[in-house]
C-alpha cells in the first residue's frame, strides 16, 4: 500500500511515495540514493544504519518511513559543511579511526549525537554513546580517541 | 577519506540497469538426500523470472575442492544452497525462495569430531572412504621424543578445545554479476577477499576461460579471511543467474544467511603430552591436533600445516612430535580466519604452559623466560636463530613487556567475590604463506602518468586493513614524491597476473615487496631520463622531495615533473610490472623440517581481568600487546591492527560461540552472536619492537594476525589465575567460568 | 533485507480515533509506537496482520505527572527519557537505572516504556522495577477502561491480558516515600545485551526494621513476578546477613518450584540468589 510521506534529509525537503512496510533505511538507500547509511544486521544490533532523526540517533532499520512524516533526518552525507569535512570526520581520518569503513557512517552519526547532547563527554560517556554501533576492525580505541580529540577542542 | 563522507561504494551500494535480485533456497536439514525440488509455486509469483537448480549450471557445479554451487543429490549442512530464485525485486526473490518446496530424506548427521571418527559413522562425503579430510594430515618430528620423555622428571597430559567463531564482519556478503553478451564476458562486483580464487571458480562454473571473467573489488566491509568460499559460491550463483536471464543479478546475503552459510574459524581439539624437568625445562612435547572441518573443506590443509609448525609454541623444546588432521562433519565449515589456526594453537599451548607452571609451582613468566626460543636455538622446523640465522627477540620481548606492564602475580587469596587475574601469552608467527603451498609470490604495477600522477596496482587487495595506504607510502618513499600523487584503483583481475590470496598477513610483506620492487624499477627509469637532462651518470642520482640531483653536486637538479614531461615527449616508458617470489622453499613435509617460513614475527600479550566469581562474568581491564614488526612503517596503522586484533581475540575468549543444536545454527544474528562492544574493551597499550629484520619492504613485518592470535590465550590464562580453575574449552562464558562446565539446551557439555 | 509483509498504515489523530479503529479492527491490527521490538518481530515473517496503527505521534500518550501520591505517565515515554529524567531518578532511581540498560542509545531513543510492557518479554528491563513499585496500567477500550496491576498483566512469555480492542494509555505507580531501591542485572556483555536475569528490590526500612519488602524478578520465572515468599521472610525483621541470604535463596527455590529443574538450573539457581542478595544489599546500602 503506497503512502505519501514528506520529510527533510540533510536539510533538503523530500516527498516520497513508499510502501507502508518500507523502512527508512531502504528509502534513504534505494529511493534517495543515499547509500552512505549501511545495513549490517537488520534488527537494530549493529548500528551501521544509525542516522539522526529529529536530532536523536536511531537505527534506520527499525523505523518505517511512514513513521517519519514531517521529520528531520541527518545522514553521513549531511555532515560536511560548505564542502568541508566536519571536525569528527577530520578526526576519524587523522586518528586512524577508519579501517574497512563499513561501520564508519553509523559510528560518525552516533558520535555526532554524543557531542550534540554533551560537548564534553567523558571517555565512559563516549563508549556508552557508541556502544550501539559494532565495529569488528578497530577495537574501538582509535574511534574513541578521535571523538575525545574533537571534544577536547570544543569543536563538537 | 570517502569512507567518512558516505561516498565509498560497497557492493550493496551498486546498482545496474535492469538488475535482478536473487535469493538462495537453503537446506532444511544438516544431512539429507534431496528427493524432489518443486519450484512451481515460486514460478507462479509474477515477479519471479527463474529458479535455478544444479541442472542449470553450464560449467562445473563443483568448485573449490568439493564445494557445490548448488547441492543436487544431498545436502551436507544447513548452509547448502539447493536452488536459486531470481526475481525483479529482492522482496519477490525472497518470497519465491520461501515458495520453493524441497522434499528431503533425512540422513543421520555427523555433528562432532567424535561422531566423525566413530566406526560405522555415516559419511559426510559418500565418495570418500571415511570422514577424514584428505591431505589435511601433517606431522613434525624433531629430536627423539621417547628419550625426551624418559629423561623428564614428570609428564603433564592435557586436552583443550576451541569453538566455531564467526568473522562477524559488519558487511554481509554481496555480489553482483554483470554480463556482457557482446563479447561473452562476465564482470563480478563484490565483497570478495580473494578476487583470483573467485575468478577461477566463476569461470569454472560458467564453463568459460578465466580471461572471460573479471572480478572488481569494491570497498570491502571487513573480511578477516572470511569473504571467501561463501562469497565465491554466491558469485557463481549470480553469474549463472545472469547468463540465464541476460540481466545483471545481485545476491545480497542477510546477516542470518551470512552466519549460516559462511566459513568460520575451525574448532580444534588438542591432546598434549609434555615431559618436564624439575627446573622447568621442557624436554619433550607430543601433540595431536584434530580440526573440525565441517561439511566442506578448502582450507584445513593449510590451517593444519601452519598448526603443525606452531603447535608447540615459541619454546626451545628439543624433542617434538606433532600430528594434525581434520574431519568432515555435517555442520558449518571452517575456513580462513585472522590468525589462521594460531589463535586456537596459542590458546591451547599457552594454557598448557600455565598448567606446567602450576605443577612446578613456578611463576608463569619465569617458565616462559626459561624456555623462550633464543639466539643459538633452533625453531621447531630446525631453522637456526641468532647469529647467521633468523632474529630471536622473544627473551627481550618477555622482559620488556613484563616491565612495561609492571607484571606481578596478584596476591592470593583475594578478598571479596570479584577477583583479579593476570594472564600471559607468548607467540611466534611464520611470515606469509611459507611452505604451505609452494612459492609465495605476487605482482605489482607502478605507472607514472603524463600528469605526474602514479597509478599503482597490486595483486593483493585492500580489505580494510590499510594496504592502500601502506603501498602508497612505499611507492612515494621509493620515488621521493608526494603521497598525493599516488592513485590506487581497486583490484581488477584483468589488469594484473594472479597474485594469490590476500591472506596470512601477506599484504605488506609479499605485496609490499613486489610494490617496492616495481617502484625501484620505475625509479631507475626516472633516473635515466634525469641523467639525460642533467648530463650526469644516472647511477649517481637520487630523488628527494620531487627533485632529482646528485649528492656530489646538489646545485644541479631537475624536477620530477620535468623528467616526466621529457619521458613522455621522448617516448620513454615510466612503468614497471614486477614480481616478487620467495621461491620454492626447501622443506620436508614428512618431518616438518626445513625452511617453513622465511622469517617469523614474535610477540607477547599480558592481560588483566576481573572475574565476578559469583556470576562468572569476566571484565577485561587492561592489556599490553607487544609485537615485533621488523621496522614500524606506520605506527598508527600498526596500533589499529593490534587494538582490533586484541578485541577480536577477547571476543573469542569470553563471548563468541556459534551455538548449534543437532546441526542447526542458533546464533544467527548479532542479538545471539555477541561480539565485544565499545563498553567491553580494556585499556590496551601497544609496545612496538623493531628487530631490524630485512625480510619485508623497508624491513616491515605484518601485524594483522599477530595482533589477534595471543589475546584469547592471555585472557583465558588471566581468568584461570583469578579463579584458580582452568577452563580448557573456549569460550569462558558465564556458565563455564562459574560452574567449570558449559550448559546448553541439550544439557551439560564440556 | 526487508522481508516484512505489507499492511495498511493507519495514523490516528487522537486516542479516541485509535480506539474506534481498534474496536472495529483490533484482531487484525498491530500497534506501533517506537517499533524497536515490532520491526524485529515482523522481520521473522511470522506476523501476519492487516493494519499497522501508529500511535507514535499521539501527544495524549506522551505525558508525565507527578504528585503527592505518585506518578502517572504516558506509554510513549522513551527509555532515554526515563533514564535521564531527574524526577524518575528521584522517585524511582532503580527504574531510571533499568531503563538505561535497555539496548543502545539508538534503541532507548525510540523504544518506549509502554512498548516494553506490552511486548511482554520475560527479560523486559523496566518491568521488574515497575512491578516492585506496584505499578498499575490503564487498558482503555472504546467503551470502558480498566486499571490492571502490572504483575497480573502478563500471562505467559509474550502474552498478556490486553484485549485486541484495548490499548495501554497510562502507567501509574505510587510514590514510595522513604523506600530504598536496588536493581541488579546480569548480562553477557557490558552493553547491548539482553538481561540474563534481573532483580528489582524496594524496601521500606523503619527504625532498622523492614516494614515492607518487594522483590521483583526478570528472566527468572516465565513472566516478571514478585516473589512474595521471599518478601515475607524479610517483612517485620531487622535485616542481617543470614536473613538476606535466606530471602535470596527463597527466590531461587521459588524459581525451581515454578519452573522445575531445567538445563539452566545449575547456573541460575545459585546466581539468582546472589543477584537477589546484591540487590537487597544495594537497597540497604551495605556491602
Amino acid at each position: 500500500m503506497q503512502e505519501k510521506v514528506s520529510f527533510t534529509v540533510n536539510g533538503k525537503e523530500y516527498e516520497v511515495e513508499v510502501l507502508s512496510n518500507e523502512r527508512l533505511l531502504d528509502t534513504l538507500r534505494d529511493n534517495l540514493g543515499l547509500t552512505g547509511t549501511k545495513e549490517g544486521c537488520s534488527i537494530g544490533e549493529c548500528g551501521a544504519c544509525t542516522v539522526l532523526l529529529n536530532g536523536e540517533a536511531v537505527n534506520s532499520c527499525l523505523v518505517f518511513t511512514v513513521q517519519v512524516q514531517g521529520g528531520h533526518i541527518l545522514t553521513v552525507e549531511g555532515l560536511k559543511k560548505d564542502g568541508k569535512l566536519s571536525p569528527l570526520q577530520e578526526a576519524f581520518v587523522k586518528y586512524n579511526a577508519v579501517q574497512c569503513g563499513y561501520c564508519s557512517p553509523g559510528m560518525l552519526m552516533a558520535a555526532t549525537a554524543i557531542l550534540k547532547k554533551n560537548p564534553q563527554p567523558s571517555r565512559e560517556e563516549i563508549k556508552e554513546g557508541i556502544a550501539g554501533v559494532l565495529c569488528r576492525c578497530t577495537g574501538y580505541e582509535q574511534i574513541i580517541q578521535a571523538i575525545e580529540a574533537v571534544a577536547k577542542k570544543g569543536e563538537g | 577519506m570517502s569512507k567518512v563522507t558516505g561516498r565509498a561504494r560497497f557492493a550493496d551500494d551498486l546498482s545496474f540497469h535492469g538488475m535482478l535480485f536473487a535469493s538462495t533456497v537453503y537446506s532444511q536439514h544438516p544431512h539429507a538426500r534431496i528427493k524432489k525440488v518443486d519450484m512451481s509455486k515460486a514460478m507462479d509469483i509474477p515477479e519471479v523470472l527463474a529458479v535455478i537448480t544444479p541442472d542449470d549450471v553450464p560449467g562445473s557445479n563443483g568448485v573449490m575442492r568439493g564445494f557445490l554451487v548448488l547441492a543436487g543429490e544431498k545436502v551436507k549442512y544447513v548452509g547448502d544452497g539447493v536452488a536459486l530464485v531470481v526475481a525483479k525485486s529482492e522482496t519477490a526473490a525472497r518470497k519465491g525462495r520461501d515458495a520453493v518446496v524441497v522434499d528431503y530424506e533425512p540422513l543421520p548427521p555427523v555433528l562432532s569430531i567424535d561422531d566423525a571418527l566413530k566406526s560405522g559413522a555415516s559419511l559426510v562425503h559418500e565418495d570418500k572412504e571415511d570422514n577424514i579430510i584428505s591431505k589435511s594430515r601433517y606431522q613434525l618430528k624433531k629430536g627423539d621424543l621417547e628419550r625426551g620423555f624418559a629423561e623428564a622428571d614428570f609428564i603433564v597430559e592435557r586436552t583443550y578445545e576451541t569453538q566455531f567463531v564467526a568473522h562477524a564482519y559488519i558487511e554481509p556478503e554481496v555480489v553482483i554479476a554483470v554480463p556482457d553478451f557482446n563479447q561473452e564476458f562476465m564482470t563480478i562486483y563484490g565483497s570478495i577477499q580473494n578476487p583470483f580464487s573467485a575468478r577461477a571458480a566463476v569461470a569454472a562454473a560458467l564453463g568459460w576461460s578465466v580471461g572471460q571473467v573479471k572480478i572488481v573489488q569494491n570497498a570491502v566491509g571487513g573480511t578477516f579471511g572470511g569473504k571467501d568460499e561463501c562469497a565465491i559460491l554466491n558469485a557463481c550463483r549470480a553469474a549463472i543467474a545472469s547468463i540465464k536471464t541476460h540481466r545483471p543479478v545481485k545476491l545480497s546475503l542477510s546477516r542470518e544467511e551470512s552466519m549460516v552459510e559462511g566459513p568460520k574459524r575451525h574448532p580444534y581439539r588438542f591432546n598434549f603430552k609434555v615431559g618436564v624437568k624439575k627446573d622447568g625445562s621442557i624436554l619433550a612435547m607430543k601433540s595431536e591436533l584434530i580440526a573440525q572441518g565441517g561439511a566442506y573443506n578448502n582450507k584445513a590443509q593449510f590451517t593444519n600445516w601452519r598448526a603443525s609448525i606452531h603447535a608447540t609454541g615459541p619454546y626451545n623444546i628439543p624433542n617434538i612430535e606433532t600430528r594434525v588432521f581434520g574431519v568432515y562433519t555435517n555442520t558449518i565449515y571452517g575456513g580462513a580466519m585472522r590468525g589462521f589456526s594460531s589463535p586456537q594453537c596459542i590458546f591451547a599451548q599457552e594454557s598448557l604452559m600455565d598448567e606446567i607452571a602450576q605443577e612446578l609451582d613456578m611463576d608463569p613468566l619465569e617458565l616462559r623466560r626459561k624456555n623462550a626460543l633464543s639466539p643459538g636455538h633452533t625453531l621447531p622446523d630446525g631453522q637456526l636463530l641468532g647469529e647467521g640465522g633468523l632474529p630471536a627477540p622473544l627473551p627481550d620481548i618477555i622482559d620488556n613487556t613484563a616491565r612495561k606492564f609492571k607484571y606481578s602475580k596478584p596476591a592470593q587469596p583475594q578478598e571479596g567475590s570479584v577477583k583479579k587475574g593476570i594472564g600471559i601469552a607468548c607467540g611466534f608467527r611464520g611470515a606469509g604463506l611459507g611452505a604451505e603451498a609452494g612459492a609465495d609470490a605476487t605482482g605489482a604495477i607502478v605507472t607514472v602518468q603524463s600528469d605526474g600522477s602514479i597509478t599503482i596496482v597490486s595483486g593483493l587487495t585492500d580489505n580494510g586493513q590499510g594496504l592502500k595506504v601502506a603501498f602508497s607510502q612505499i611507492v612515494a618513499e621509493v620515488l621521493g614524491v608526494s603521497l598525493d600523487r599516488i592513485v590506487y584503483p581497486t583490484t581488477d583481475t584483468s589488469i594484473i597476473p594472479d597474485g594469490g590470496p590476500t591472506v596470512a598477513s601477506r599484504g605488506v610483506m609479499i605485496g609490499g615487496r613486489a610494490m617496492e620492487k616495481a617502484a625501484l624499477e620505475v625509479k631507475k627509469k626516472i633516473l635515466v631520463v634525469a641523467g639525460e637532462i642533467l648530463q650526469l651518470d644516472p647511477e649517481k642520482l637520487t630523488i628527494e622531495n620531487e627533485e632529482i640531483f646528485s649528492p656530489d653536486n646538489p646545485e644541479k637538479r631537475v624536477s620530477y615533473m620535468d623528467v616526466v614531461s621529457r619521458a613522455y615527449a621522448t617516448g620513454q616508458m615510466l612503468a614497471a610490472l614486477s614480481w616478487f617470489s620467495t621461491g620454492v622453499p626447501e622443506f620436508d613435509y614428512e618431518t616438518g623440517q626445513g625452511k617453513s617460513y622465511p622469517t617469523y614475527s614474535w610477540g607477547m600479550v599480558i592481560t588483566e581481568v576481573e572475574v565476578d566469581t559469583e556470576t562468572g562474568l569476566v571484565k577485561v581491564n587492561r592489556a599490553l600487546s607487544t609485537h615485533d614488526v621488523g621496522t614500524a612503517i606506520n605506527p598508527a596503522a600498526i596500533k589499529g591492527q593490534v587494538y582490533g586484533g586484541y578485541v577480536m581475540g577477547q571476543g573469542m575468549a569470553v563471548l563468541e560461540d556459534i551455538e548449534q543444536a543437532n546441526g542447526f545454527v542458533k546464533s544467527k544474528n548479532f542479538d545471539e552472536y555477541l561480539i565485544p562492544t565499545a563498553m567491553d574493551i580494556p585499556d590496551i597499550d601497544v609496545l612496538i619492537v623493531e628487530t631490524g629484520d630485512t625480510y619485508g619492504p623497508f624491513g616491515g613485518k605484518s601485524v594483522g594476525e599477530p595482533g589477534t592470535e595471543m589475546a584469547a590465550a592471555s585472557v583465558a590464562n588471566a581468568i584461570a589465575q583469578a579463579t584458580g580453575r582452568r577452563i580448557r574449552n573456549l569460550p569462558c562464558n558465564l556458565e563455564r567460568v562459574f560452574l567449570g562446565y558449559n550448559l546448553t539446551r541439550q544439557g551439560t557439555a564440556r | 533485507m526487508g522481508n516484512i509483509n505489507n499492511f495498511a498504515y493507519v495514523r490516528p489523530e487522537n486516542v479516541a480515533q485509535a480506539l474506534d479503529f481498534l474496536a472495529e479492527n483490533g484482531s487484525e491490527t498491530r500497534i506501533i509506537a517506537g517499533g524497536t521490538d515490532l520491526l524485529v518481530e515482523m522481520r521473522q515473517g511470522t506476523e501476519n496482520f492487516k493494519y499497522l496503527l501508529d500511535i507514535g505521534n499521539l501527544s495524549e500518550l506522551r505525558f508525565f505527572h507527578t504528585g503527592q501520591n505518585g506518578v502517572e505517565m504516558g506509554p510513549l515515554m522513551t527509555h532515554s527519557w526515563l533514564a535521564e529524567s531527574e524526577e524518575i531518578q528521584d522517585i524511582a532511581p532503580f527504574l531510571a537505572q533499568a531503563a538505561g540498560h535497555v539496548g543502545s542509545v539508538q534503541i532507548r531513543n525510540r523504544g518506549t516504556v509502554g512498548g516494553n510492557i506490552v511486548t511482554a518479554s520475560p527479560c523486559a528491563d523496566t518491568v521488574p522495577p515497575l512491578i516492585a513499585l506496584d505499578c498499575k496500567i490503564k487498558l482503555q477500550g472504546v467503551q470502558e477502561s480498566r486499571w490492571v496491576s502490572l504483575k497480573e498483566f502478563f500471562t505467559a512469555p509474550y502474552e498478556t491480558v490486553l484485549a485486541p480492542e484495548e490499548m495501554l494509555t497510562a502507567i501509574a505507580f505510587p510514590r514510595l516515600s522513604g523506600y530504598r531501591f536496588g536493581f541488579v542485572r546480569l548480562a553477557r556483555r557490558q552493553a547491548m545485551a539482553k538481561a540474563r536475569m534481573s532483580i528489582a528490590v524496594a524496601l521500606d526500612l523503619q527504625g532498622g526494621t523492614v516494614k515492607d519488602a518487594r522483590i521483583a524478578t526478570g528472566s527468572v520465572l516465565p513472566t516478571p513476578q514478585r516473589i512474595e515468599s521471599a518478601e515475607k521472610l524479610l517483612t517485620n525483621e531487622v535485616p542481617n546477613p543470614e536473613l538476606l541470604k535466606e530471602a535470596s535463596k527463597q527466590v531461587a527455590r521459588e524459581m525451581i518450584e515454578y519452573s522445575g529443574r531445567r538445563w539452566s538450573t545449575p547456573y541460575k539457581e545459585p546466581v539468582v540468589a546472589t543477584l537477589t542478595e546484591r540487590a537487597l544489599k544495594k537497597a540497604l546500602g551495605v556491602n
